[in-house]
Protein backbone atom coordinates (compact mmCIF):
# COMPACT_ATOMS: atom_id res chain seq x y z
CA UNK A 1 0.00 0.00 0.00
CA UNK A 2 1.05 3.45 -0.82
CA UNK A 3 2.12 6.06 1.90
CA UNK A 4 0.52 8.85 0.27
CA UNK A 5 -2.64 6.43 0.36
CA UNK A 6 -2.22 5.62 3.99
CA UNK A 7 -2.02 9.45 4.76
CA UNK A 8 -4.65 10.11 2.45
CA UNK A 9 -7.28 7.84 4.34
CA UNK A 10 -8.17 10.48 6.91
CA UNK A 11 -11.66 10.20 9.24
CA UNK A 12 -14.48 12.39 7.88
CA UNK A 13 -15.20 15.72 9.41
CA UNK A 14 -18.11 14.13 11.43
CA UNK A 15 -16.12 11.34 13.02
CA UNK A 16 -12.98 14.07 13.98
CA UNK A 17 -15.60 16.26 15.67
CA UNK A 18 -17.38 13.49 17.46
CA UNK A 19 -14.33 12.17 18.87
CA UNK A 20 -13.30 15.39 19.73
CA UNK A 21 -16.72 15.52 21.68
CA UNK A 22 -16.01 12.39 23.31
CA UNK A 23 -12.87 13.37 24.77
CA UNK A 24 -14.24 16.12 26.17
CA UNK A 25 -17.14 14.23 27.69
CA UNK A 26 -14.63 11.89 29.18
CA UNK A 27 -11.78 14.64 30.50
CA UNK A 28 -9.01 12.98 33.07
CA UNK A 29 -10.53 12.37 36.11
CA UNK A 30 -9.52 12.06 40.05
CA UNK A 31 -9.50 8.98 41.58
CA UNK A 32 -11.60 7.68 44.14
CA UNK A 33 -9.93 7.66 48.10
CA UNK A 34 -10.13 4.09 47.88
CA UNK A 35 -7.96 3.70 44.98
CA UNK A 36 -4.90 3.42 46.51
CA UNK A 37 -5.87 1.02 48.92
CA UNK A 38 -7.39 -1.13 46.42
CA UNK A 39 -4.79 -1.43 44.53
CA UNK A 40 -2.33 -2.35 47.54
CA UNK A 41 -4.99 -4.89 48.52
CA UNK A 42 -4.22 -6.54 45.41
CA UNK A 43 -0.59 -6.46 45.31
CA UNK A 44 -0.96 -8.08 48.63
CA UNK A 45 -3.59 -10.55 47.35
CA UNK A 46 -1.06 -11.50 44.71
CA UNK A 47 1.63 -11.37 47.25
CA UNK A 48 0.04 -13.76 49.09
CA UNK A 49 -0.95 -16.47 46.23
CA UNK A 50 2.85 -16.02 44.82
CA UNK A 51 3.87 -16.78 48.36
CA UNK A 52 1.36 -20.11 48.94
CA UNK A 53 2.31 -20.81 45.37
CA UNK A 54 5.64 -20.56 45.84
CA UNK A 55 5.29 -22.99 49.25
CA UNK A 56 3.27 -25.35 47.34
CA UNK A 57 6.01 -25.59 44.42
CA UNK A 58 8.99 -25.91 47.30
CA UNK A 59 7.00 -28.96 49.08
CA UNK A 60 6.72 -30.42 45.40
CA UNK A 61 10.34 -30.30 44.45
CA UNK A 62 10.99 -31.62 48.50
CA UNK A 63 8.82 -34.71 47.79
CA UNK A 64 10.11 -35.58 44.40
CA UNK A 65 13.48 -35.29 45.80
CA UNK A 66 12.54 -37.60 48.11
CA UNK A 67 10.65 -40.03 46.27
CA UNK A 68 14.13 -39.93 44.23
CA UNK A 69 16.41 -40.86 46.69
CA UNK A 70 13.85 -43.31 47.76
CA UNK A 71 14.23 -44.93 44.60
CA UNK A 72 17.87 -44.52 44.13
CA UNK A 73 18.20 -45.97 47.31
CA UNK A 74 15.57 -49.19 46.26
CA UNK A 75 17.12 -50.15 43.20
CA UNK A 76 21.46 -49.30 44.69
CA UNK A 77 20.43 -51.51 47.83
CA UNK A 78 19.72 -54.72 46.84
CA UNK A 79 22.42 -54.78 44.44
CA UNK A 80 25.03 -54.25 46.89
CA UNK A 81 23.21 -56.34 49.40
CA UNK A 82 23.24 -59.22 47.38
CA UNK A 83 26.52 -58.79 45.41
CA UNK A 84 28.18 -61.40 47.85
CA UNK A 85 26.03 -64.10 46.32
CA UNK A 86 27.12 -63.54 42.68
CA UNK A 87 30.94 -62.58 43.43
CA UNK A 88 31.63 -66.52 44.52
CA UNK A 89 31.67 -69.48 42.02
CA UNK A 90 29.19 -72.68 41.71
CA UNK A 91 32.63 -74.74 42.08
CA UNK A 92 33.55 -72.53 45.29
CA UNK A 93 30.07 -72.85 46.90
CA UNK A 94 30.44 -77.05 46.12
CA UNK A 95 33.69 -76.95 47.42
CA UNK A 96 33.26 -74.91 50.97
CA UNK A 97 29.97 -76.98 50.93
CA UNK A 98 31.28 -80.51 50.59
CA UNK A 99 32.27 -81.69 54.25
CA UNK A 100 29.60 -84.19 54.60
CA UNK A 101 30.11 -86.06 51.16
CA UNK A 102 34.07 -86.02 51.97
CA UNK A 103 33.28 -87.97 54.88
CA UNK A 104 31.35 -90.40 53.11
CA UNK A 105 33.79 -90.72 50.33
CA UNK A 106 36.34 -91.67 52.73
CA UNK A 107 33.85 -94.62 54.08
CA UNK B 1 7.87 12.41 31.98
CA UNK B 2 6.19 13.31 35.09
CA UNK B 3 8.34 11.57 37.39
CA UNK B 4 11.94 11.83 38.06
CA UNK B 5 14.25 8.09 36.90
CA UNK B 6 15.54 8.06 40.51
CA UNK B 7 11.95 7.55 41.96
CA UNK B 8 11.24 4.64 38.84
CA UNK B 9 14.64 3.35 39.71
CA UNK B 10 13.85 3.46 43.56
CA UNK B 11 10.42 1.75 42.64
CA UNK B 12 11.80 -0.72 40.80
CA UNK B 13 14.53 -2.00 43.49
CA UNK B 14 11.52 -2.74 45.66
CA UNK B 15 10.65 0.77 47.10
CA UNK B 16 6.95 0.49 48.26
CA UNK B 17 6.56 4.07 48.83
CA UNK B 18 8.26 5.48 45.58
CA UNK B 19 5.77 2.61 43.87
CA UNK B 20 2.80 4.70 45.75
CA UNK B 21 4.57 8.38 44.30
CA UNK B 22 4.38 6.77 41.02
CA UNK B 23 0.94 5.89 41.23
CA UNK B 24 -0.45 9.37 42.67
CA UNK B 25 1.13 10.99 39.58
CA UNK B 26 0.01 9.27 37.08
CA UNK B 27 -3.82 7.75 38.38
CA UNK B 28 -5.30 10.27 36.66
CA UNK B 29 -3.78 10.15 33.30
CA UNK B 30 -4.34 6.49 33.20
CA UNK B 31 -7.73 7.08 34.86
CA UNK B 32 -9.07 8.93 31.98
CA UNK B 33 -7.22 7.20 29.20
CA UNK B 34 -8.88 4.04 30.65
CA UNK B 35 -12.19 5.62 30.58
CA UNK B 36 -11.88 6.26 26.80
CA UNK B 37 -10.65 3.34 25.35
CA UNK B 38 -13.34 1.33 27.19
CA UNK B 39 -16.21 3.98 27.20
CA UNK B 40 -17.37 2.28 31.06
CA UNK B 41 -17.02 5.04 33.56
CA UNK B 42 -18.09 2.39 36.28
CA UNK B 43 -15.39 -0.32 34.99
CA UNK B 44 -12.51 2.35 34.93
CA UNK B 45 -11.43 2.09 38.77
CA UNK B 46 -11.33 -1.20 38.31
CA UNK B 47 -9.37 -1.44 34.85
CA UNK B 48 -6.69 0.94 36.24
CA UNK B 49 -6.14 -1.01 39.76
CA UNK B 50 -5.26 -3.86 37.14
CA UNK B 51 -3.09 -1.74 35.33
CA UNK B 52 -1.20 -0.69 38.54
CA UNK B 53 -0.90 -4.01 39.65
CA UNK B 54 0.42 -5.61 36.13
CA UNK B 55 3.39 -2.15 36.60
CA UNK B 56 4.34 -3.51 40.38
CA UNK B 57 5.18 -7.16 39.30
CA UNK B 58 6.78 -6.00 35.98
CA UNK B 59 8.82 -3.39 37.01
CA UNK B 60 11.71 -5.53 37.60
CA UNK B 61 11.17 -6.39 33.19
CA UNK B 62 11.25 -2.55 32.27
CA UNK B 63 14.55 -1.95 30.36
CA UNK B 64 15.82 1.55 31.24
CA UNK B 65 13.58 4.23 33.32
CA UNK B 66 13.59 6.37 29.91
CA UNK B 67 10.80 3.96 28.33
CA UNK B 68 8.79 3.73 31.39
CA UNK B 69 5.82 6.38 29.95
CA UNK B 70 4.87 4.25 27.08
CA UNK B 71 5.69 0.74 29.08
CA UNK B 72 2.59 1.80 31.37
CA UNK B 73 0.71 2.66 27.96
CA UNK B 74 1.18 -0.52 26.83
CA UNK B 75 0.06 -2.03 30.36
CA UNK B 76 -2.90 0.21 30.28
CA UNK B 77 -3.65 -0.88 26.18
CA UNK B 78 -3.10 -4.60 27.51
CA UNK B 79 -5.37 -3.62 30.36
CA UNK B 80 -8.02 -2.36 28.25
CA UNK B 81 -7.76 -4.97 25.84
CA UNK B 82 -8.97 -7.66 27.98
CA UNK B 83 -11.28 -5.96 29.79
CA UNK B 84 -12.78 -5.21 26.49
CA UNK B 85 -12.58 -8.79 25.37
CA UNK B 86 -14.36 -9.91 28.41
CA UNK B 87 -17.03 -7.50 27.93
CA UNK B 88 -17.66 -8.40 24.45
CA UNK B 89 -18.03 -12.45 25.37
CA UNK B 90 -20.36 -11.27 27.88
CA UNK B 91 -22.56 -8.97 26.20
CA UNK B 92 -22.40 -10.21 22.57
CA UNK B 93 -26.41 -10.72 22.51
CA UNK B 94 -26.97 -7.14 23.70
CA UNK B 95 -24.45 -5.66 21.56
CA UNK B 96 -27.14 -5.46 18.12
CA UNK B 97 -29.78 -3.56 20.47
CA UNK B 98 -27.38 -0.50 21.31
CA UNK B 99 -28.24 1.64 18.61
CA UNK B 100 -32.12 1.16 18.99
CA UNK B 101 -30.98 1.70 23.01
CA UNK B 102 -29.35 4.77 21.86
CA UNK B 103 -32.28 6.19 19.85
CA UNK B 104 -34.31 5.95 22.87
CA UNK B 105 -32.36 7.37 25.25
CA UNK B 106 -32.01 10.32 22.51
CA UNK B 107 -35.27 11.08 21.95
CA UNK B 108 -36.16 10.90 26.06
CA UNK B 109 -33.50 13.07 26.99
CA UNK B 110 -34.23 15.44 23.69
CA UNK B 111 -37.17 17.64 25.34
CA UNK B 112 -35.37 17.87 28.81
CA UNK B 113 -33.73 21.40 29.60
CA UNK B 114 -32.62 20.04 33.04
CA UNK B 115 -28.70 19.52 32.30
CA UNK B 116 -28.52 19.46 28.74
CA UNK B 117 -24.80 19.53 28.91
CA UNK B 118 -24.50 17.09 30.73
CA UNK B 119 -27.06 14.61 28.58
CA UNK B 120 -25.02 15.98 25.09
CA UNK B 121 -21.91 14.40 26.58
CA UNK B 122 -23.91 11.14 28.01
CA UNK B 123 -24.94 11.14 24.13
CA UNK B 124 -21.74 11.43 22.99
CA UNK B 125 -20.68 9.09 24.70
CA UNK B 126 -23.12 6.36 23.54
CA UNK B 127 -23.09 7.43 19.94
CA UNK B 128 -18.99 6.96 20.05
CA UNK B 129 -19.36 3.61 22.22
CA UNK B 130 -21.57 2.03 20.09
CA UNK B 131 -19.64 2.74 16.75
CA UNK B 132 -16.30 1.27 18.49
CA UNK B 133 -18.13 -1.94 19.64
CA UNK B 134 -18.75 -2.28 15.90
CA UNK B 135 -15.16 -2.98 15.28
CA UNK B 136 -12.84 -5.00 16.41
CA UNK B 137 -10.95 -4.72 20.00
CA UNK B 138 -7.35 -3.86 18.35
CA UNK B 139 -9.38 -0.96 15.77
CA UNK B 140 -10.76 0.72 19.17
CA UNK B 141 -7.53 0.80 20.71
CA UNK B 142 -5.64 2.18 18.41
CA UNK B 143 -8.54 4.73 17.25
CA UNK B 144 -9.38 5.93 20.63
CA UNK B 145 -5.13 6.63 21.03
CA UNK B 146 -4.43 7.74 17.93
CA UNK B 147 -7.72 9.97 17.20
CA UNK B 148 -9.12 10.50 20.86
CA UNK B 149 -5.96 10.74 22.78
CA UNK B 150 -4.33 12.08 19.90
CA UNK B 151 -0.79 9.98 20.40
CA UNK B 152 1.66 10.48 17.31
CA UNK B 153 2.81 7.75 14.99
CA UNK B 154 6.24 7.93 16.96
CA UNK B 155 4.69 7.49 20.43
CA UNK B 156 2.50 4.36 19.07
CA UNK B 157 5.61 2.62 17.65
CA UNK B 158 7.12 2.54 21.21
CA UNK B 159 3.70 1.07 22.77
CA UNK B 160 3.09 -1.28 19.81
CA UNK B 161 6.78 -2.50 19.48
CA UNK B 162 6.17 -2.36 15.60
CA UNK B 163 7.49 0.04 12.60
CA UNK B 164 5.77 3.12 11.45
CA UNK B 165 4.78 1.84 8.20
CA UNK B 166 2.91 -1.13 9.63
CA UNK B 167 1.06 0.98 12.18
CA UNK B 168 0.01 3.25 9.14
CA UNK B 169 -1.64 0.01 7.51
CA UNK B 170 -3.44 -0.63 10.55
CA UNK B 171 -4.70 2.61 11.07
CA UNK B 172 -5.66 2.96 7.67
CA UNK B 173 -7.78 0.26 7.86
CA UNK B 174 -9.14 0.67 11.43
CA UNK B 175 -10.46 4.19 9.55
CA UNK B 176 -11.81 2.48 7.22
CA UNK B 177 -13.69 0.17 9.30
CA UNK B 178 -14.79 2.78 11.70
CA UNK B 179 -16.32 4.98 9.14
CA UNK B 180 -18.34 1.61 7.87
CA UNK B 181 -19.73 1.21 11.07
CA UNK B 182 -20.01 5.16 11.57
CA UNK B 183 -22.28 4.96 8.45
CA UNK B 184 -23.92 1.74 9.25
CA UNK B 185 -24.98 3.55 12.98
CA UNK B 186 -26.47 6.39 10.93
CA UNK B 187 -28.50 4.73 8.98
CA UNK B 188 -30.00 2.87 11.57
CA UNK B 189 -30.94 5.60 13.54
CA UNK B 190 -32.50 7.49 10.60
CA UNK B 191 -34.66 4.20 10.27
CA UNK B 192 -35.56 4.17 13.47
CA UNK B 193 -36.65 7.66 13.80
CA UNK B 194 -38.82 7.26 10.88
CA UNK B 195 -40.07 3.82 12.15
CA UNK B 196 -41.13 5.41 15.39
CA UNK B 197 -42.94 8.27 13.36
Amino acid sequence: MQDDQLQDEKLSPELIALFASYRQALPDREADPQFMPGVWARIEARRKDAWWFGRIARGFVTAAGAICLLIMGAIWLPEHSTASLYTTTYVDVVAEDSGPDDALETL
Amino acid sequence: MLVEFEEIELARSGDDAAFSRIVSVYRKRILGTISRLIGRPEDVEDVAQDVFLRLYFSLDQLRTAEVFEPWLYRLTVNAAYDYLRRQRRRNESRMSDLSEQQVIMADATAGSRVDLDHQHQRRVRETVDSMLSQVSEDDRILLVLKEVEGLSLKELEQIYHVKENALKVRLFRARQRVMKAYQASEKKIAEARAAKK
